[in-house]
């Protein structure tokens, strides 16, 4: 009995299945029997607009929010290669490499971003905001690299340069290089370029650069502090 | 005081009065005084004098439709022999693909109708060697003007060389059908003016220099013109720039055979009415307004920031063709990955870093756009002052006028930018 009733529910699920792939089969081809044509689903990339945010608040200057937004969309950045096929991904290394060098190495967005994204970014170690700043300078490098020559990365990889250990006299011929040719791009790029040739001691090349920051800067304070001020 | 003395000062006076009557009369200025004036004008009546206008010689048509290539006429214009162009890069049909809601980026449709609104209608390139002087379009391709009033845009001025201009003239008046040489002698201009206001010509054209066509639509300033007829109506002042008697005779009597594309009806009329019109067109005296030089404003005291420069000039007119790349799929336009002929500049406005980067020169140097002419002019001020010199007919062989194609900035924009650049530049 019981091995009848077997034969019987497999014989049933048999037909079942034979049936529906014949309907399957023999159903008309055109989808417009369905109501309509096939339209493939628009893939929306909320990137685009996040990015372009971002990069405004980088020239506004909210560089923790900025760099936490391109980490929750691009979680993957810091192991990302910029490329022509993917602009977005290089403007996101962009923004996130300016604004890790502009925070000194150190990105205080431990509360805007999980937990697993941290990574060294958070961290306040002299060892964690040179790797960081590392990163920045090769990511910068790479993005320069992909847009040619671009007098604005070039600014950019100069401010990061100018803080890792070693890359001082590079950035100080970038940044110099730009200046004379008044290419240098944002006012940050000449507070370094002023904190370069002070140290340096070209000391009226320092006052020029100073002055230039000061006129294009927001807010002087970015253009560091006045020799003999105190560094309180 | 003597009699004669006395005498002589009444009739001069007499004839003062007369003349200020005669001036100040409407119904005579717009009526049959042109007429009047133009038999004056022309010495005998009946004997009209058409402008010499100089003419040019045409290159070679092959060589010319390579260079409508290169200069990209069918971004543009519409062209039967040109390849056709892609919708985003087609500036006419992808305003008209937006104002009509069929373009896909459809989400930013209602951000860019109002700023598309004003650019939508442009000539074909069909039968121009059926209508007008070799001349007219070589001179017209090296220094455009302003010829349609109702149409915000105008032809841009490209980097071409007279030779190039002649071979491009050469490849359009291809399809041209001169047609037989005609006298004007004996037309009546002043029965053409006449007509000109019976046929109600004035609803679509002006003609600066003469008393106003009646029945001109009024539109307030800055008011987009959506009628595709008046939008791309010429101003009947150039005619003599651009037709040769039998060309304007053939076209008034009946546009849509000269040109089958053309807004321009065909209104019944005969022959001698339509020479009637041309006299009038070719021969009106024009008393034109003299060219406005632009009066330039002293710098702003007050601090000005890059925020309100990019939202009045930089965002508003400089960034369609200085623009980014990376968001326009590769094409930032014309002013920096290059079109319209021009190699790549890669000067790209969109925000303070990037118009701080400058532009490539045609050695591949980079420069600063801020950086100082001869004259102490920075370049990208010079560039919207030259575009007012180019509005007034005298336009300069060192710096382009910008924006390429569209009205010159008011006077109180390049106050803005002028000042924003001689205060360092303030992000």
């Amino acid at each position: 009995m019981a091995s009848n009733h077997l034969v019987h529910s497999i014989v049933r699920a048999l037909a079942l299945t034979l049936g529906l792939g014949a309907t399957l089969t023999l159903a008309t081809p055109s989808a417009e029997a369905c109501g309509g044509g096939f339209w493939p689903e628009e893939q929306i990339d909320h990137r685009i607009q996040g990015i372009a945010q971002a990069e405004k608040e980088v020239e506004r200057g909210h560089l923790t929010q900025a760099a936490a937004s391109v980490l929750r969309m691009m979680p993957y950045i810091q192991s990302a290669k910029p490329s022509k096929r993917d602009p977005i991904l290089a403007r996101g290394l962009r923004i996130m490499a300016v604004a890790t060098a502009r925070s000194g190495g150190t990105l205080a967005f431990a509360k805007e971003v999980p937990s697993e994204l941290h990574g060294s970014w958070t961290s306040t170690s002299s060892e964690a905001r040179q790797k960081n700043l590392a990163w920045s300078v090769s990511a910068l490098r790479a993005v320069s690299q992909e847009k040619g020559d671009d007098p604005s990365v070039k600014t950019e990889l100069g401010e990061a340069l100018a803080q890792v250990d070693g890359g001082q006299a590079e950035a100080l011929l970038l940044l110099g290089g730009l200046s004379d040719k008044d290419l240098l791009a944002s006012p940050e790029g000449y507070a370094a370029l002023a904190e370069l040739r002070g140290k340096a001691g070209d000391q009226s090349g320092r006052t020029a650069a100073l002055e230039r920051c000061k006129a294009m800067a927001q807010d002087a304070a970015i253009c560091g502090r006045e020799p003999g001020a105190s560094a309180s | 005081m003597s009699p004669r003395v006395s005498l002589s000062a009444f009739l001069a006076g007499l004839l003062l009065l007369m003349g200020a009557c005669n001036g100040s009369d409407p119904a005579e200025s717009e009526g049959d005084a042109p007429a009047a004036s133009e038999a004056t004008k022309n010495g005998v009546p009946g004997q009209l004098t058409i402008t010499d206008v100089p003419d040019e010689p045409l290159g070679d048509p092959v060589h010319g439709k390579e260079l409508a290539r290169k200069f990209e006429c069918q971004r543009c214009h519409e062209s039967a022999d040109l390849p056709m162009i892609a919708s985003e890069r087609h500036c006419v049909r992808c305003h008209q693909e937006i104002l009509g809601g069929r373009f896909r980026e459809k989400p930013e449709h209602a951000r860019w109708e109002k700023n598309v609104a004003s650019y939508r209608d442009t000539p074909t390139l069909h039968a121009i060697g059926a209508r007008y002087r070799p001349g007219f379009v070589v001179r017209y391709l090296l220094a455009p003007k302003d010829l349609r009033p109702a149409l915000l845009p105008t032809m841009p001025r490209l980097a071409m060389t007279r030779d190039e201009a002649r071979d491009i003239a050469a490849y359009l008046f291809q399809d041209g059908k001169e047609a037989a040489p005609m006298s004007l002698e004996g037309a009546d201009p002043g029965a053409g003016r006449r007509l000109l206001e019976a046929k109600e010509c004035g609803a679509c054209h002006v003609m600066t220099g003469v008393p106003a066509l009646p029945g001109a639509a009024t539109r307030a300033p800055g008011e987009v013109e959506r009628r595709s007829a008046v939008a791309l109506a010429p101003d009947l002042r150039f005619a003599r720039e651009k037709y040769r008697p039998a060309e304007l005779v053939r076209w008034i009597r009946d546009p849509g055979a000269v040109k089958v594309d053309t807004y321009m009806p065909t209104i019944a009329m005969t022959e001698d009415e339509a020479r009637n019109i041309a006299a009038y067109l070719l021969t009106a005296p024009l008393d034109l307004p003299p060219p406005t030089p632009l009066v330039r404003l002293p710098l702003l005291e007050r601090r000005v920031a890059f925020d309100e420069v990019d939202q009045r000039v930089l965002g508003k007119t400089c960034r369609h063709c200085h623009g980014n790349p990376d968001v326009a799929m590769g094409d930032g336009g014309p002013g920096n990955t290059g079109g319209f002929g021009f190699a790549p500049k890669r000067l790209e406005m969109t925000s303070y870093a990037t118009i701080s980067a400058g532009y490539v020169d045609s050695a591949g140097e980079r420069h600063s756009v801020f950086e100082k002419l001869a004259d102490g002019t920075p370049r990208l001020v010079a560039a919207l002052l030259a575009r007012h010199d180019e509005d007034n007919g005298a336009p300069r062989s060192d710096v382009r006028g910008m924006p390429l194609g569209l009205p010159p900035l008011t006077p109180e924009d390049i106050q803005l930018v002028e000042s924003w650049v001689a205060q360092g530049r303030p992000r």
